[in-house]
């Protein structure tokens, strides 16, 4: 510390571009995200004639909103939102369920093929849906569980199963041993433990699998459209997707519907973002 | 859960906490069991019964009355010349797809990571797009994108050389822009939140350490925050590359695969061929072509992320 | 109640023994203290009392009942973790009565919703109630209660954690480190708190630590463990006068005993110490074995020095004694002066140049680097070992200058 270093102190403009620049960024990063959500609005609340208007009108229209309340009686939407709720909600208990027991064992307990188990989970990341839809169509056929809201809830937990799994036995790894040992000692069985103090523990991280499961669920579309046909169990991805090629109902109508469908999924994600993100990156991250 | 599991010795599992090393076998299968039955039901028995089909002759109509056909669906497979084509449409999609959301990614993970007030809004926001469901952001885009009364096109008027509006999801030569351009909006946001944790995983003081050793911005961002981000980078380009071979319904409902097969990846071509040509058999082989191509991935990805580990010293 | 026997267990993990062939017994009512370095075996010992980990090799007995196959919470033994373990989503009163709760554990608590009625005698059970409030007096952690253990200090933390401990009113306590993560000044208040409740249950104590001042003031008998075997076993005054084996003796006590190279002459009655001959006699009945070479231990509070005046001592009482030294550094304790010496004669076979050796020192000060003469106090212990085996011979009485007063 004889000499002082030649130090470089930005001018100011130059700074001040710096700061325009990263507030630019920011803002377009913004409006490209909720752009195409906020069209979904637009476009639902404005009157057809408008819409074909050859420049379109850039805000929605106050008077519009009836139409969220109108396609619950215009389009089996109502059906469909409740066909797509039962789904989420099955698969969340069933992967949750299954998620927190494999995860915990892969974290906590010695068994013959952990290793495997947890190379088992990676593999199936690889795994193509629309490859084992071909086997699993013939498999669902021969148990009678082609549409079925069960079949549906089996499928996608299963699909969602390996990213729970993963997020528990994060969790699970979080949690300093001698809590459990502890328990042990106080004279909690082993299941127990699992259930009284364990769970108890991760409680953020399995509520962050659960939105999780639940909206993979809610969102699929794969499976939904090749194992249900009846329209009296389709959920909400294959009933909207009706309307594509179909020009009889009103496009306002679609991106309402769209838009009703969308704003569980994103509202929950955006509130739970941290958690759920974070849990996923984990997993993501240790492969 | 797998065949390749189910035929694999056990391998050796990591060294279990001392307190439950020697009881507790029979506990943690229990555990297991119910994930493992699902896991096997569900993708480990598809995936044998897929690699079964691909050697018959099994057609949707009649799945039960396939016949052995041995190397025939490969054989005419790899001699279709739309082979080469739907492989290079996949490998276009994936290498775009893939490298946009990386690159746009960081971009958005660099910009979050100087801190400013509402950060948090803005992370909350950048899973808006990850969060919407395939269906909405299929049917939103296919308005936006509509080639008469689209938002995309108004909007590109408006720029001083742009006086045309394009048929976005019907021209062959746009068709897979588009297609990139909705699966990168959909995906960048996973990519920028995970590269936005490793870059708050990089200690300040390197960066300090960096600063005071004089070293200019690139230099920093060379020598400091690549090496910091390079498994994270690595790691997620092996998860968008496997995601990228499976992805099916944004494709499917944007274009079906058209036009002219210029979005006809791999997974749509299996579809098509399974449940549109009804041929289970001859899908099933595209399908195991496509697990394979997953599969090469990962090997790279774990021989790249060996090297990576040496080089710079296992970051991760 | 309370008497806890090891016999002959062995732990191995893997290729590494952390326990080879332990015997031990744990009185009723005593405190117990295992002792020893980092790895020794000493919490692995603990665990497999506490059947958190089960013997490769060996049995546990507990009262006469052999328990080395049952299972921890069946064993009526508890547990205070170093890290406290305690349960983060309790209140302090729930954590106190979980282990009571326990016993009324069935199958159907795990029924999604009907968990909570576990819970449910934590504030109806008047013996439920009354034991824990009364574990919580006395602890004084009566206002914590309805707190969750991640709003209290360390201290209150570690209250807790013994508070869960004597609700369940154990035949014996396992104490794993329980003061480690605690600041020096709260770290003695809790080691009086742990002696109370000691002497107030009278129930069995063992105790882990790798802190020889946690084991000499708190243990009755102190158990000093190294790679997996049992160094001594004794009251900690005796393990300090005379340790088993040259480990121990370097172990415990701070300075550690200084121990040198020597011969021990039975007939002229002198240890033969850095060139210096220090006066002794046989103590009672363990006369060393003469005329060989012997390591030779000496405390520090056992010697002491005097300026060197040149070869010719004119202080009659010391004529001939001691070995020279210099003066290297000086350590203030409060009233005490800690002094350390080299001893000049370097016996080049040895080595001994860079040895250290402390002494306490109670006379006027005396200037870094003077020269000194080193020599025993009248009464002072003097353990010698074999040089080979590194085990404990027998034990010298040093006829030195007086001792002063006030030691």
């Amino acid at each position: 510390m004889t000499a002082p270093a030649a130090v470089t102190v930005a001018p100011a403009w130059s700074r001040i571009l710096l700061r325009t620049g990263k507030a630019l960024g920011i803002l377009v990063f913004c409006v490209a995200c909720i752009f195409p959500v906020y069209w979904m609005l637009v476009t639902a609340t404005l009157p057809t004639a408008e819409l074909f208007d050859r420049t379109p009108k850039l805000l929605p229209d106050l008077a519009g909103f009836g139409v969220f309340v109108d396609i619950l009686w215009t389009t089996p939407m109502g059906t469909w939102l409740l066909n797509s709720t039962i789904i989420a909600a099955g698969t969340t208990a069933v992967s949750v369920a299954f998620g927190v027991t494999c995860g915990y064992a892969l974290s906590r307990t010695p068994f013959r093929g952990r290793g495997a188990l947890g190379f088992a989970l990676f593999v199936t990341q690889m795994l193509p849906e629309a490859l084992l839809i071909v086997p699993l169509y013939a498999v669902f056929a021969a148990l009678g569980l082609l549409n079925d809201l069960g079949g549906l809830v089996i499928v996608n937990a299963a699909f969602v199963l390996p990213i729970v799994t993963w997020m528990i036995k994060g969790a699970v790894d979080s949690v300093p041993l001698e809590i459990e040992e502890a328990a042990r000692v106080d004279g909690c069985p082993r299941l127990a433990i699992l259930r009284f103090v364990v769970l108890p523990v991760i409680k953020p991280s399995v509520a962050a699998a659960a939105v999780l499961a639940f909206f993979a669920a809610w969102n699929e579309y794969l499976f939904a459209a090749t194992f249900a046909t009846d329209e009296s169990i389709k959920p909400t991805s294959v009933g909207l997707t009706s309307f594509i090629g179909e020009y009889s109902t009103p496009i306002n109508v679609v991106m309402a519907g769209s838009l009703l469908y969308a704003l569980p999924a994103i509202a929950f994600f955006m509130i739970l973002q941290r958690h759920v993100v974070s849990g996923l990156g984990a997993g993501a991250v240790k492969g | 859960m797998t065949a390749t599991v189910e035929a694999a010795p056990a391998a050796p599992a990591p060294p279990a906490p001392p307190a439950v090393r020697r009881r507790g076998g029979g506990f943690g299968l229990a555990l297991v069991a119910p994930a493992v039955v699902l896991l096997l039901l569900v993708q480990a028995y598809p995936l044998v019964e897929g690699l079964r089909l691909s050697f018959t002759n099994t057609a949707l109509a009649r799945p039960r009355a396939g016949t052995f056909a041995g190397l025939d669906n490969y054989a005419e497979l790899f001699a279709d010349p739309r082979l080469g084509k739907i492989l290079w449409v996949t490998l276009v999609y994936t290498v775009a797809s893939v490298v946009g959301s990386l690159v746009i990614g960081l971009v958005a993970a660099l910009v979050m990571n100087v801190g400013f007030r509402g950060r948090g809004l803005l992370r909350s926001i950048l899973t808006v797009p990850w969060a919407a469901p395939g269906v909405a952001t299929a049917l939103v885009f296919i308005w936006m994108l509509d080639s008469q009364y689209g938002v995309t096109n108004w909007a590109l008027t408006l720029l001083p050389f742009v006086d045309e509006y394009q048929r976005w999801l019907n021209d062959p030569s746009l068709a897979m822009p588009a297609v990139v351009a909705v699966t990168v909006w959909k995906v960048f946001p996973f990519a920028a939140i995970a590269l936005l944790a490793a870059l708050q995983a990089i200690p300040e003081e390197l960066h300090e350490a960096a600063k005071i050793d004089r070293a200019s911005g690139l230099n920093r961002f060379r020598q400091v925050t690549m090496p910091g981000i390079a498994p994270v980078v690595l790691t997620l380009a092996l998860f968008l590359t496997i995601w990228s071979f499976r992805r099916f319904e944004i494709i499917w409902l944007l274009t079906g695969g058209g036009p002219v097969d210029a979005t006809n990846t791999l997974m749509i071509d299996l579809y098509r061929e399974s449940f549109k040509n009804r041929q289970l058999g001859y899908g099933s082989a595209i399908g195991m072509v496509g697990l394979v191509l997953s599969v090469l991935a990962s090997v790279v990805y774990f021989v790249t992320s060996r090297r990576l580990t040496r080089r710079y010293g296992g970051v991760s | 109640m309370g008497k806890i026997e090891i016999k002959g267990v062995t732990r191995r993990f893997g290729a590494t023994t952390a326990l080879d062939a332990v015997d031990l017994v744990a009185e009723d009512g005593e405190f117990l203290v295992l002792l020893g370095p980092s790895g020794c075996g000493k919490s692995t010992l603990l665990r497999l009392i506490a059947g958190l980990d089960t013997p490769t090799d060996g049995r546990v007995v507990v009262d006469g009942t052999d328990v080395t196959g049952a299972s921890p919470g069946d064993r009526d033994l508890a547990v205070v973790f170093q890290s406290y373990a305690l349960y983060p989503h309790m209140t302090v009163r729930r954590n106190l009565a979980f282990p009571l709760l326990m016993d009324d554990f069935r199958w159907w608590h795990h029924i999604p919703g009907l968990g909570s009625a576990l819970y449910r005698r934590e504030r109806t059970d008047p013996e439920v109630t009354e034991r824990v409030d009364a574990a919580a007096e006395m602890l004084a952690i009566t206002e914590l209660l309805d707190r969750h253990p991640r709003t209290l200090s360390g201290g209150q933390r570690q209250r807790v954690a013994l508070g869960r401990a004597l609700v369940r009113d154990p035949v014996a306590f396992l104490m794993d480190e329980p003061l480690s993560n605690l600041d020096a000044k709260l770290r003695a208040e809790t080691r009086y708190e742990i002696l109370a409740l000691h002497q107030r249950t009278g129930r069995t104590v063992v105790y882990v630590t790798h802190d020889q001042v946690e084991a000499m003031t708190m243990g009755t008998r102190v158990v000093v463990l190294r790679d997996g075997r049992i160094q001594q076993v004794g009251p900690p005054g005796e393990i300090y006068r005379d340790p088993a084996n040259v480990f121990v003796a370097r172990f415990l006590g701070n300075p550690p005993m200084n121990i040198g190279p020597g011969t021990w002459d039975a007939a002229g009655e002198t240890v033969t110490l850095w060139g210096g001959a220090l006066p002794c006699r046989a103590a009672d009945g363990a006369a060393g074995p003469a005329g060989r070479d012997v390591l030779v231990g000496l405390r520090a509070e056992d010697m002491a020095l005097v300026p060197d005046t040149g070869p010719a001592v004119e202080d009659g009482d010391l004529a001939g004694q001691g070995f020279r030294a210099t003066i290297e550094l000086y350590e203030e304790i409060g009233h005490e002066t800690l002094v350390a010496v080299t001893p000049l004669a370097a016996d080049p076979v040895v080595g001994v140049r860079g040895t250290r050796v402390f002494v306490r020192h109670t006379g006027a000060p005396l200037p870094l680097g003077a020269a000194v003469r080193v020599t025993v106090r009248d009464g002072a212990r003097v353990s010698l070992f074999d040089p080979a085996s590194e085990e404990r011979l027998g034990a010298l009485v040093g006829c030195g200058i007086s001792p002063v007063a006030g030691r």
